[in-house]
């Protein structure tokens, strides 16, 4: 079960170009991996490609025993809602919803949102943003944003937990408190966690490094 | 997704409104513009259809008189269609009052019959109708009439026409249709204009009343094989005018479409900028595992919302507008009924037609841009977004 590439292959654009090549990797459920290298080797794309947002040209995606190249688009949808948490670089917050109603628009797809709702807020005060629920994404600094999103990631309880460089527009305090409510996550809840970083230090606190040379693993 | 297209038409007031500016204006201009063009054809029907008859049984010549009125009439009784008919006897009259004349229309009728045949008896503005009923000698005068001999109720008005002596009539009630043809008429009894014509027992004209008066066009085909006389619709005796109410049709609609283009196009274009605009909140919907359907209904929405709003704002408008515009006073003004108002319609059917329309206009507006937002690629986004 968990989440595993086989003979991952991608390319992009046109004419297209190789991002991706022949990567083959297992992730346990509970595993905390960070996938490191270079800017353009590859991390995002393979995140996405992991995160079934983004097919792959070659090769198959399994997320617990089932194959998302094969997934109709609905099937899709509705596991992406259940299961998959998404943070990126930018916290791509709804400019006109207040920090609840942000986090709480995945529960809103799901039709749980009255049920969901203790617990969206119950993230936001342990990310130190009870005073701040109401407030429009506007009237909140860069890290209480990103906060915000992870809180959206995290509120249908997902089993998977996919961030991208989520501390990369954040200062050194900032990203380290993101980090901290990664890693607490992971410990606490069990949720698997795939973390895309160019930062040596956040990616030594991960349990897992994958390190990505011109889209082919290098070190695992 | 309801609630979020809202809050995206709320967070952009000032282009929220002039989308639901156009819309409203495109509505409420179809609203008046048909009310006004409908409720002016409405009274030329009702003029020429109620004041006259649909249907005349004219004899074969001019100048000569129905040949066998009694077939006539037993074959008018025995047919279902025929809601009433009042044989005439129609002839020019010279009319005199202290040495005023006037010329006109002497219609000799019976009075209880050509009240069940038009609608003559609501346009009595002195006076009644059913005084003309009341015994010989008594006419009703056209408006036009009364005020070129200076006539009042009661008074004697010596009428000739045709082969026999000038009579005195003793105005019984005066009438106004607002038609200048409607208003040179004189009514009296047909007795008395057989007297005055010296023409016995005959009578040249059958005003009949359908019971639909859109049969009177066939009805005029069917009856003018059955005998020498010739029988005419109101619609073959204003050709013109049914042409101009086709004319009318398409300018209003033409009119109303470039209104309603206009608005579409505002629509469109509004919606356009804010798919692009709004290409993150997209992509991060689609990642939270939103459909390409939730994505196409968010902006469905906010066109079908503003279409509505719009809609109903502009119907409420152009009601308010045609009820202001029916206590308009417009004198003798052809436009204007009998009354001397504005003649306004305000058909539910206008409205609906209108709700319709701009319905219409704006899910085609808006399916363009939605579908070109469900159809985005989210991952493209998030990525040029990293860049
Ligand atoms: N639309 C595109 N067309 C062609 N090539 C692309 C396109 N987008 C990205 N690439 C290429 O894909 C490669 C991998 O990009 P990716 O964003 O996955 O790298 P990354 O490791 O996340 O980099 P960074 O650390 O800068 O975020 C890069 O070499 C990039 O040039
Ligand atoms: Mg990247």
């Amino acid at each position: 079960m968990g989440l595993s590439a086989k003979n991952l292959g991608k390319s992009i654009g046109d004419p297209p170009a190789r991002v991706l090549s022949d990567i083959s990797l297992d992730v346990a459920p509970g595993e905390f991996v960070a996938l490191t290298g270079r800017s353009g080797s590859g991390k995002s794309t393979l995140l996405h490609v992991l995160g079934s947002l983004d097919p792959a040209t070659e090769g198959e995606v399994w997320v617990e025993g089932r194959e998302i190249g094969a997934m109709r688009p609905d099937e899709l949808c509705h596991f992406r809602n259940r299961r998959m948490g998404f943070v990126f670089q930018f916290h791509y917050l709804l400019a006109e919803l207040n920090a609840l109603e942000n986090v709480l628009m995945p529960a809103r797809k799901a039709g749980e949102k009255d049920r969901r709702r203790p617990h969206a807020e119950a993230l936001l005060r342990r990310f130190g943003l009870g005073a701040k629920v109401h407030r429009l994404p506007r009237h909140l600094s860069g890290g209480e944003q990103q906060r915000v999103a992870i809180a959206r990631a995290l509120v249908m309880e997902p089993g998977y937990l996919f961030a991208d460089e989520p501390t990369g527009a954040l200062d050194s305090a900032n990203g380290q408190v993101v980090m901290d409510i990664l890693m607490d996550c992971n410990r606490r809840l069990g949720t698997t966690v795939v973390l895309a970083t160019h930062d040596p230090e956040f990616a030594s606190l991960a349990g897992r490094r994958v390190h990505l040379v011109d889209g082919r693993v290098k070190a695992d | 997704m309801i609630s979020l297209a809202l809050h995206y038409l709320a967070a952009r007031k000032k282009q929220t409104l002039l989308m639901l500016l156009g819309i409203f204006f495109g509505t409420a201009s179809f609203t008046t513009l048909s009310g006004l063009l409908l409720g002016f054809k409405d009274y030329l029907v009702n003029q020429l259809v109620n004041n006259s008859a649909a249907l005349h049984v004219e004899p074969a010549r001019d100048g000569g008189f129905i040949a066998h009125p009694g077939a006539w009439y037993r074959r008018l009784d025995a047919d279902p269609g025929v809601a009433a008919y009042s044989p005439q006897l129609v002839s020019p009259a010279i009319l005199s009052l202290d040495g005023r004349t006037a010329s006109g229309r002497l219609v000799g009728c019976d009075p209880g019959r050509q009240a069940r045949v038009t609608t003559i008896g609501d346009y009595v503005v002195k006076g009644s109708w059913a005084g003309l009923a009341g015994g010989t000698g008594r006419l009703a005068l056209g408006a036009e009439l009364r005020r070129t001999l200076g006539a009042e109720l009661g008074q004697k008005v010596v009428a000739s026409s045709g082969a026999g002596a000038p009579r005195a009539f003793t105005v019984v009630a005066v009438f106004q249709t607002g038609v200048r043809q409607g208003d040179t008429q004189a009514y009296v009894p047909l007795a008395d204009a057989r007297r005055l014509d010296r023409a016995g027992g005959k009578v040249n004209d059958i005003a009949v009343r359908l019971k639909d008066y859109t049969r009177a066009g066939k009805t005029a085909g069917a009856w003018s094989r059955l005998g020498p006389e010739r029988v005419e619709s109101w619609d073959e005796l204003n050709p013109s005018i049914v042409n101009m109410f086709k004319a009318e049709d398409l300018v209003r609609f033409l009119a109303v479409g470039a209104v309603m283009l206009v608005a579409a196009f505002g629509i469109y274009n509004v919606l356009s900028m804010t798919v692009v605009q709004k290409r993150m909140d997209i992509a991060i919907l689609r990642s939270m595992g939103y459909s390409f359907g939730d994505v196409l209904a968010l902006f469905l929405w906010q066109g079908l919302v503003l279409g509505a709003c719009g809609a109903a704002l502009g119907c409420l408008a152009g009601w308010g507008l045609g009820l202001y515009l029916r206590t308009v006073s417009f004198g003798g003004n052809p436009f204007g009924a009998g009354t001397g108002r504005l003649a306004v319609s305000l058909s539910p059917s206008i409205f609906i037609q209108a709700a319709l329309l701009a319905l219409l206009a704006t899910c085609l507006a808006t399916l363009l841009p939605a579908w070109a937002a469900g159809k985005l690629n989210p991952i493209e986004i998030i990525r040029a977004g990293a860049e």
